[in-house]
C-alpha cells in the first residue's frame, strides 16, 4: 500500500510509467490531458500568428517567392547579397540607429524624472490626476494622434512654430525638413510613450521600502545623493527592464512614422528617406514593391539586430543591474 | 549626549489625532521605554523626536534650544528602524560608513570610526556580506552600528527586536542594555513588548491612544499601575481585574463581585475611606504572582478566597493555574502545584498587594491613598455620608 503512494508524489514525469493501480494511471493522464486542453486555444493563436508565419519568414528569405505565384525558387542568400547592394537599406539602417541612439536615452531620463516628481505629487492634492494625465497619451490610439501632431507641426499654423516664435527662436519646417523630419517622429514618439515607461518607475520606486530611504535621511544624505546612492542603484531592475522595452518598441516604430510622414498621401519615408527607417522599408518593400522575399531578408536582420542589441544590454546589466 | 523636552505636541494625520496634547522630558543618559499597544501613537512619537515627521502643534527642545525645524540629521539623532533598512545593495561596511560618505568624511576618518563600531559590535567578520547574507541578530547589529557610528547624541529604536526569534529577543535585550550601559547615550526606545519595557528602562512611558497613561521606572508601573490599562498591559498573566461593589463595614471595606450576594465578599482593608470619591463600583486587582497557596507568614491582613480550579498549565518554573472565583475567572501563578489537590481550593493574597480603581474612569484609587490617607477620617466620612444622602 505505502509503494504507490509515496511514488505518486514524486514529481517528475517518469511516475506516470511507475507502476500505479490502473485507475491511479488514468487520473494522472486525466491531469495531463485536461492541462494541455486548457491551453491548447492559445497554443493555436500563437502557432498559427506568430511562430508560423515566423518559420516562413525564414523560409522565404532564402527563395524567390511571390505571393502571386505559386512556384518558389531556391536563392540561397541571394536576397541578403541584394540588400547590401541597395543604399536605401544602408540609410534605413543609419536612421534606426539614429532614431533608436536618441529616442531611447531621452524617453528613460524623461520617464524616471517624471515618476521622481510624480512620486512627489502623490503627497499633494491632485497628485493622482497627474499620475493620470502622465499616462494617458499612451492609451491613445497611434495614427489618430499622429494626425493631430501632423498638424502641431505645420510649418505655417502649427503649434510647434508657434511655441518656438513666442520664444524668439526661429521656426523650422519639421516634417518637410530633411534634417527635421525624424527629430519631428522622435518628439512624437517620446510623448506618445513615456508615460507608460513612467509608470513602471513608479512602481519600481514603489518597492523601495520608505524606512530605508528614511534611513539615509537620518543618515543627512541629500537628495542627489540619495538619489544617486540609493534610489538609482535599486531601482537599475527596472531601468534595465524599460531600456530594454524602449529599445525593441523604438527599433520597431512603424504606425507613426507612416503617419506623420505623409501616410494618407503616400510617400511615407520622407522627405529623402529622411524617415525611412528598417521596418518602414520592410513594409514597402513588401506591400508597396511586392518584393516578399526581400523584405523577410530585411526582417530577419532586423531580428538580429535586435536580439544582439538585447544580449548586450543583458551582459551589460549582469554586471550593472542589483538585484534584490 | 542630549535632554529632550517635548511640551504639548499635537499630530494629526487627516482627521485622526495620532498624539494628544502630549509633554515629556527625557533626562541625558537615560533609556526610556515607550511602550503602548499597536496604533497608539508610539511610532509617530519616535518619528517626531527624529525630525521624520514634524508636529502639528508643541515644541521640541534638545538640550534647552528648539528643535522642530531641525532636519534628522541636524538634531543627531542615530535610528534603528523595524526591519533595519539596511540599504540592501551596500556592503555592511559600506552601510555603516554611509552616512559619514553622504557628508564627504575623510576615508581614513570613516573607516576608523566604522573600525571602532565594528570592534564595539564584533561585526568585523561581517563588513564585505551585503545584508541578504546576513542573520536576524546579524542585521540588527548592522542598524545598531549604522545608528551609532555619526556618534548621535540621542538613539532612537523602533521595535528593534520584533522581527527576531525569541531566544534570540532576550539575548539581545541584554545586549543592548549592556550597549548602554557601554556608550551612554539617552535612548528611546518603542515597543509593544512589556517583557522589553520591564527588563530594559530605566522609565518606562506607557502610551494609550496618543496620551501618556503613565510614566514611572518599572517597579513603580508595576507595584502601582495607575490606571487599568497599565495594570492589563504591563505584566504577565495580567492582573486579574474583577468588578466589585464596595460596601461600607465599620472601619472597613468590604467588596463583592458585581451579581453576587453580600456575604460572599472579602474585606479591603487597604482601601482608603475617602466616601465622595468611592464609586459604586470598582475594579478589583489581584497580580496573579500575589496570589499564595499557602498562607503567607505575616503579620499583616491576608484575605483568603474560595476558589475553584479549572484547568494548569505549566510554564517552566510555575504553573499557571486557571480558576474561578464565583462567576470570576482568576489567573493564578504558583512555584509548585500537585495535580492531587481538588478543584476546591483555598487561596490567599496580603492584603496590601490589592489594587482598586474606579469602575469606569480605570484610575486608581490606590493613589489617592498615599496622597490623601493623612486627612482627617471623620472629614472623609462626613463628606462619604453627605454624598450617599
Amino acid at each position: 500500500m505505502g509503494e504507490p503512494l509515496r511514488s505518486g508524489m514524486v514529481d517528475s514525469p517518469r511516475s506516470l510509467t511507475e507502476k500505479l493501480p490502473s485507475w491511479a494511471r488514468w487520473s494522472r493522464w486525466r491531469e495531463v490531458l485536461v492541462g494541455y486542453g486548457l491551453i491548447l486555444p492559445s497554443l493555436w493563436v500563437f502557432l498559427v500568428f506568430y511562430y508560423g508565419p515566423a518559420l516562413f519568414l525564414l523560409y522565404i528569405a532564402f527563395f524567390h517567392w511571390n505571393i502571386f505565384a505559386s512556384q518558389s525558387t531556391f536563392v540561397g542568400f541571394h536576397n541578403f547579397v541584394e540588400l547590401v547592394h541597395q543604399p536605401v537599406f544602408w540609410q534605413s539602417l543609419l536612421n534606426t540607429a539614429y532614431y533608436v541612439v536618441l529616442v531611447v536615452p531621452v524617453t528613460t531620463l524623461l520617464a524616471l524624472a517624471l515618476a521622481l516628481l510624480l512620486r512627489e505629487a502623490t503627497r499633494i492634492r491632485g497628485g493622482g490626476i497627474s499620475r493620470a494625465l502622465v499616462f494617458l497619451p499612451h492609451v491613445t490610439p497611434v495614427v489618430a494622434t499622429s494626425i493631430i501632431w501632423v498638424w502641431i507641426f505645420d510649418p505655417n499654423f502649427g503649434l510647434a512654430n508657434t511655441v518656438l516664435r513666442f520664444l524668439h527662436l526661429p521656426q523650422l519646417q519639421w516634417l518637410a525638413s530633411v534634417h527635421w523630419a525624424l527629430p519631428s517622429v522622435m518628439i512624437y514618439t517620446v510623448w506618445h510613450s513615456a508615460g507608460l515607461y513612467t509608470i513602471l518607475f513608479l512602481a519600481g520606486l514603489a518597492t523601495i521600502p520608505r524606512q530605508v530611504l528614511e534611513a539615509a535621511q537620518v543618515d543627512g544624505a541629500r537628495s542627489w545623493f540619495t538619489f544617486r546612492r540609493i534610489l538609482w542603484p535599486l531601482i537599475s531592475p527596472i531601468t534595465f527592464f524599460v531600456i530594454v522595452l524602449v529599445s525593441i518598441n523604438t527599433m520597431q516604430t512603424f504606425s507613426q512614422i507612416y503617419t506623420l510622414t505623409g501616410g494618407p498621401h503616400g510617400g511615407a519615408g520622407g522627405p529623402a528617406f529622411s524617415t525611412t527607417t528598417d521596418s518602414l522599408l520592410i513594409y514597402q518593400t513588401a506591400f508597396l514593391y511586392e518584393h516578399f522575399s526581400l523584405a523577410s531578408a530585411m526582417s530577419l536582420v532586423l531580428f538580429v539586430l535586435i536580439l544582439v542589441l538585447t544580449l548586450g544590454q543583458k551582459f551589460l546589466a549582469d554586471r550593472f543591474v542589483f538585484y534584490r | 549626549m542630549a535632554s529632550l523636552d517635548l511640551q504639548h505636541i499635537v499630530k494629526e494625520f487627516g482627521r485622526h489625532r495620532i498624539i494628544k496634547n502630549l509633554s515629556l522630558s527625557i533626562n541625558d543618559g537615560e533609556f526610556v521605554v515607550v511602550v503602548g499597544p499597536s496604533g497608539c501613537g508610539k511610532s509617530t512619537l519616535l518619528r517626531l523626536i527624529a525630525g521624520l515627521e514634524k508636529p502639528d502643534r508643541g515644541h521640541i527642545f534638545f538640550d534647552g534650544a528648539r528643535a522642530e525645524h531641525l532636519s534628522p540629521y541636524e538634531r543627531n539623532v542615530g535610528m534603528v528602524f523595524q526591519n533595519y533598512a539596511l540599504y540592501p545593495h551596500l556592503s555592511v561596511f559600506e552601510n555603516l560608513a554611509f552616512g559619514l560618505k553622504a557628508h564627504r568624511s575623510s576615508s581614513a576618518d570613516t573607516k576608523r570610526r566604522v573600525t571602532n563600531v565594528s570592534e564595539l559590535l564584533e561585526l568585523d567578520p561581517l563588513l564585505n556580506k551585503k545584508p541578504k547574507e546576513l542573520s536576524g541578530g546579524q542585521k540588527q547589529r548592522v542598524a545598531l552600528g549604522r545608528a551609532l557610528v555619526r556618534q548621535p547624541h540621542l538613539f532612537l529604536m523602533d521595535e528593534p527586536l520584533s522581527n527576531l526569534d525569541a531566544n534570540l529577543r532576550d539575548k539581545m535585550r541584554t545586549e543592548l542594555r549592556s550597549l548602554h550601559e557601554k556608550v551612554g547615550i539617552t535612548t528611546i526606545y518603542v515597543t509593544h513588548d512589556q517583557v522589553e519595557a520591564m527588563t530594559m528602562a530605566d522609565r518606562i512611558v506607557v502610551l494609550k491612544d496618543g496620551a501618556i497613561e503613565q510614566i514611572g521606572t518599572p517597579e513603580n508601573i508595576y507595584t502601582h499601575p495607575a490606571t487599568t490599562f497599565v495594570a492589563r498591559f504591563m505584566g504577565s498573566p495580567a492582573m486579574n481585574l474583577i468588578k466589585v461593589v464596595p460596601q461600607r463595614r465599620g472601619d472597613h471595606w468590604h467588596v463583592t463581585p458585581l451579581n453576587q450576594s453580600e456575604q460572599s465578599g472579602i474585606f479591603f482593608p487597604g482601601l482608603p475611606l475617602m466616601g465622595s470619591e468611592l464609586p459604586s463600583v470598582l475594579w478589583l486587582g489581584m497580580r496573579p504572582e500575589a496570589i499564595r497557596l499557602e498562607p503567607p507568614d505575616t503579620d499583616d491582613d491576608v484575605i483568603t478566597l474560595s476558589i475553584h480550579v479549572d484547568h494548569v498549565e505549566l510554564l517552566g518554573a510555575h504553573y499557571h493555574i486557571h480558576a474561578h472565583w464565583m462567576e470570576e475567572p482568576l489567573s493564578i501563578i504558583a512555584d509548585h502545584f500537585s495535580r492531587t489537590v481538588r478543584d476546591q481550593l483555598t487561596v490567599y493574597v496580603q492584603a496590601n498587594a490589592l489594587h482598586a480603581f474606579h469602575g469606569d474612569t480605570g484610575e486608581s484609587l490606590m493613589k489617592y491613598a498615599e496622597s490623601e490617607a493623612i486627612g482627617e477620617q471623620t472629614n472623609d466620612e462626613e463628606v462619604y455620608a453627605a454624598s450617599m444622602a
